[in-house]
């Protein structure tokens, strides 16, 4: 790395392009082997759903996800890794995605009409937009299942049933899989 | 005698033998250190009195001239004072703690705190949680036991969090603590609605994950413990009458649904709930009765519940606030961030009555109580008179118990 550093006279685009298609960035060691942080979700799920105005829950679902802004506990910071996961801060971010998908933000984001109009393709689109893929064939196929409306209505905070409302409870789903939660 | 019999009266002997073995294997595991109780169904109640609560107002010193001098719109008058003797005595909104104290049920200890107090509520909060006053910790005192504890580890519920943040007081580095703001507020919203909740089980607890990382298994768990808990709570409880009417306060609302968890027998532990804001600067007197009113009468509701149930020995709550308050009133009839004040211990089996010196009004901390009874001697007491388990590791040192339980 040191020597593409040198021979590209410290420009850091070409060794940053290098560096994230080298094996080592793909390793089983470095690979999905952080746990998202609260402000990394959230922002996270903005960038997903190519939101470009912050929700403005997004502070209030960050304190529930256990990190106040700009508040670390003490002067070392968060602990981060496994410490952000337990069952209320898991709770939290897929509540706070849940609200995500149905917010103001979202309805007039460009984000929804971009999604293919059929199931299949938009569930592929979603596991591929949102998780880079990781998601196993069968989950892929029973989140077009549910795209298509196999059972009733999607969201529970929704009424009656359109193809908007489908997407954004798919969108949820993928942001709730596990993959999403690791970086 | 045949020698068969014989043999078999040896056998049989033999039999009793490993039996009584068995049933003193039993009583080990119930009682984890010798001479330290800690029976099967025993349930710590913890209140946070959130904001810091005024203890002079609270457990008024009424006998002593001083405290009328240093409180002149605020102090609480002699004829109002829920007296228990000629010195001190209950705020006026307490009566029906004062009930149960005069039943024998209430503990009060004294001018609690620690050296070198912090007047920031975001710091001295996390000390009272961490039980750590010198250093930073990222478990709670309660997270230490419960990892500590042996609990079962397939219980959802070994703590319970009422409460929409899980406190400090309750992260452990190997339980994981449900947040349940209420019965209906505690879950997925998309477990609202039956599709979604089939899809999400379907798609987002799929074992079959195509990636592996260090921490999937454990997101993987977590996951299912969120969605698993809170469709299990309401069908875990939901056999649980309450005796009586709470109180229809959030506190009321709180504590019935912690006597449903208590009488539910789902081998709680510790259950935290928090109470206030206590933080009175202004117009104290208006803000703080109606605060201790609300504390006091949801208590009442909470322990008549329990004994109709016949659980009342089961449950001992315990208070805490950040600090106390100064002991001069401000100019807007309120108080600021002091330093001591009193604590609550309640339940069958604690023996009533006052612990620790009562303020002293003349030798203070800089116009605030010191402080008599270190925090951390009454966490020892609980810890080991209460849950049953040695203190010293969980609270990085050693403390004096108080004589506070029976």
């Amino acid at each position: 790395m040191a020597a593409l550093i040198r021979k590209h006279d410290f420009e850091l685009a070409p060794v940053m392009s290098t560096l994230l298609r080298s094996d080592v960035f793909f390793s089983e060691r470095a690979y999905r082997a952080l746990v998202k942080s609260p402000a990394e979700f959230v922002v996270g799920a903005h960038k997903a759903l190519g939101l470009k105005v912050l929700d403005p829950s997004a502070q209030r679902g960050m304190n529930q996800m256990g990190q106040v802004l700009f508040y670390p506990p003490n002067v070392a910071g968060w602990p981060g890794g496994q410490n952000w996961v337990t069952s209320q801060m898991v709770i939290a971010r897929h509540n706070y995605v849940a609200g995500l998908v149905n917010s103001q933000v979202m309805a007039q984001s460009s984000w929804l009409p971009s999604v293919p109009m059929t199931a299949q393709p938009a569930a592929a689109a979603l596991i591929a937009s949102i998780l880079q893929g990781d998601a196993s064939p069968l989950a892929t196929a029973q989140l077009a299942s549910y795209l298509n409306g196999a059972g009733e209505s999607a969201m529970g905070m929704l009424s009656g049933e359109n193809r908007d409302e489908r997407v954004r409870g798919a969108a949820y789903l993928t942001m709730a899989m596990p993959a999403f939660q690791l970086a | 005698m045949q020698r068969t019999s014989f043999l078999l009266g040896a056998l049989s002997g033999i039999t009793v033998v490993a039996n009584a073995d068995h049933i003193f294997a039993q009583a080990l595991a119930a009682s984890p250190l010798p001479g330290l109780p800690g029976g099967a169904n025993r349930t710590l109640l913890l209140i946070n009195l959130q904001g810091g609560n005024d203890g002079l107002n609270c457990v008024v010193p009424h006998g002593n001239p001083a405290y009328y001098r240093v409180r002149p719109s605020l102090a609480i008058g002699r004829d109002q004072v829920l007296a228990i003797d000629a010195q001190l005595g209950f705020n006026p909104q307490m009566r029906a703690l004062k009930a149960l104290y005069d039943k024998g049920s209430v503990a009060v200890v004294q001018g609690v705190g620690y050296p070198d107090p912090d007047h920031s509520h975001f710091r001295s909060t996390e000390i009272w949680q961490t039980a750590a006053p010198d250093k930073y910790l990222h478990t709670g005192w309660l997270g230490r036991y419960m990892d500590e504890a042996g609990l079962p580890a397939d219980n959802l519920f070994n703590g319970v969090a009422l409460s929409q943040v899980l406190p400090e007081v309750m992260v452990a580095a190997k339980t994981d603590v449900p947040a349940i703001p209420s019965e209906r507020g505690y879950g997925l919203i998309s477990d609202r609605n039956a599709a979604a909740r089939a899809a999400y089980t379907q798609v987002v607890r799929d074992a079959r994950q195509p990636f592996s990382s260090p921490y999937l298994a454990h997101v993987m768990e977590i996951e299912d413990h969120s969605q698993r808990g809170s469709q299990e709570l309401p069908k875990l409880i939901a056999g649980y009458r309450p005796a009586g009417a709470y109180p229809a306060t959030a506190l009321g609302r709180s504590l019935s649904l912690a006597a449903q968890i208590v009488g539910s027998k789902l081998g709680t532990k510790v259950i935290y709930v928090q109470h206030g804001s206590f933080d009175t600067h202004v117009s104290q007197v208006q803000t703080q009765n109606r605060l201790l009113g609300e504390f006091s009468d949801a208590i009442a509701a909470f322990y008549a519940d329990l004994a109709a149930h016949g659980t009342d020995d089961d449950v001992l709550t315990m208070t805490f606030s950040e600090f106390g308050r100064r002991i001069e009133e401000n100019g807007s009839r309120g108080t600021d961030h002091g330093e001591a004040s009193p604590l609550f211990l309640i339940g069958g089996n604690v023996k009533g009555g006052m612990y620790g010196a009562a303020p002293d009004l003349s030798n203070t901390s800089n116009g605030n109580v010191r402080f008599g009874t270190d925090f951390r001697s009454v966490y020892a007491t609980v810890l080991e008179r209460w849950l049953g388990k040695p203190s010293q590791k969980i609270l990085s040192g050693s403390f004096p118990t108080l004589p506070v339980l029976a």
